[in-house]
């Protein structure tokens, strides 16, 4: 699922070059016109390929729709995302019901054991992520062994005012430290919510490069695995789609 | 006696006002201090090459062992003389003249040393 790539560090080779970065965590103010036309610019300057819009659940089909199609006319690929917060498991259960049909990737912050462990094991939720505001700072407990689910790490958290870089790059380093001894593929993303706060993609992957996780995989983390993410959920809400390995085929006309 | 190698990279600036080649590089040695501390900065060595404050864009040098911690390093860069800022590098290259290929950038660093120090009318010939 998750295809790692062929190359030698983050200078990269020539196969470095076919790769298609993606940031799955963009968070464009749906009413700011000019804001969101600074973030696709911006976005589709520094290389990227596909965003992850992320909307409330409020938001209007019609305004998602519209940002969307700012992102398209920079010649970025789409994709919409929802940020569940649930307080328990009764709540995310309730809610994947309601929204999983309405967005193409699904995203759990976790912050308690009980919505982590369904999180992990619940396979309409597309990525996991950890509130920047838990008071530990280790991930050991939330993280099941047995799961494929990938993590996503926001740099938007280590960019935050109100805190020293400090206690950021002890969380992003135990998240990657945590990851890797649990097997579980991480994403990187940029959580940005105006152009100030996204970053290029391998300025994302050096900083968790430098955290501990390998060149490569680092690389990875922004193209490869969020690519894959994106490509799957599309292909599941596409009309062909029936289950894993079953879709539709038409004999042509 | 070996030179160590260096990388050129081009960065681009995204701040509400344009801040000052000084002012920009004092930035970057900082971010460099607060991550590494000075032994980073010592190790990475880095350089403003040129920039252009008119597009904001410009070419730094560092050690080329050094790359993806400069890299880092300028990615958590959140601010310029208390302005919202972010710093984005766009490409790399083992020379200045590969990476002005790809990414011309008016140089107002040398146009300001042209300034100070004028050339001078007498001619040096080498042996």
């Amino acid at each position: 699922m998750y295809s790692r790539g062929h190359t030698q560090g983050l200078q990269g080779n020539g196969f470095d070059r076919l790769r298609r970065f993606v940031d799955l965590h963009l968070r464009p103010p749906p009413q700011d016109v000019k804001a969101i036309e600074r973030m696709a610019h911006l976005a589709a300057e520094i290389g990227f390929h596909l965003a992850g819009l992320a909307f409330d659940s409020q938001v209007s089909k019609e305004s998602r729709q519209r940002t969307a199609k700012l992102f398209e006319d920079r010649g970025l690929e789409t994709v919409s995302r929802i940020d569940l917060r649930p307080k328990d498991r009764n709540e995310l259960l309730t809610s994947l019901r309601k929204v999983r049909s309405s967005f193409d990737i699904v995203a759990v912050e976790c912050h308690m054991k009980q919505v982590a462990s369904l999180a992990f094991r619940d396979r309409r939720v597309d990525l996991v992520f950890f509130s920047p505001n838990r008071p530990k700072s280790r991930f050991n407990e939330l993280m099941p062994r047995r799961s494929r689910r990938p993590v996503e790490f926001n740099i938007a958290d280590l960019l935050r005012d109100d805190l020293t870089a400090e206690p950021g790059l002890r969380r992003a380093s135990n998240l990657v430290s945590d990851a890797q001894r649990k097997h579980l593929p991480i994403v990187i993303s940029s959580g940005a919510t105006d152009w100030l706060s996204m970053r290029a993609p391998r300025d994302m992957a050096a900083i968790l490069s430098v955290l501990g996780l390998e060149a490569v995989q680092a690389l990875d983390a922004v193209s490869h695995i969020p690519l894959s993410i994106a490509q799957e959920n599309l292909e599941k809400r596409g009309p062909r789609f029936i289950s894993n390995g079953m879709e539709i085929v038409r004999p042509r006309a | 006696m070996n030179r160590q190698s260096r990388r050129y990279l081009a960065l681009r600036i995204a701040s509400d006002p344009p801040p000052t080649g000084e002012k920009l590089f004092d930035e970057i040695k900082n971010s460099l201090r607060r991550l590494f501390g000075e032994y980073g900065v010592l190790k990475a060595s880095p350089r403003l090459i040129a920039y252009d404050a008119e597009k904001m864009i410009g070419i730094v040098r560092c050690s080329h062992l050094w790359v993806e911690r400069f890299r880092a390093a300028l990615a958590l860069t959140t601010r310029i003389e208390e302005h919202r800022a972010a710093l984005f590098i766009f490409r790399s290259a083992g020379t200045v003249a590969a990476l002005r290929r790809s990414f011309p950038v008016n140089d107002d660093l040398r146009d300001k040393r042209m300034a100070r120090s004028p050339p001078s009318d007498t001619i040096r010939y080498s042996r």
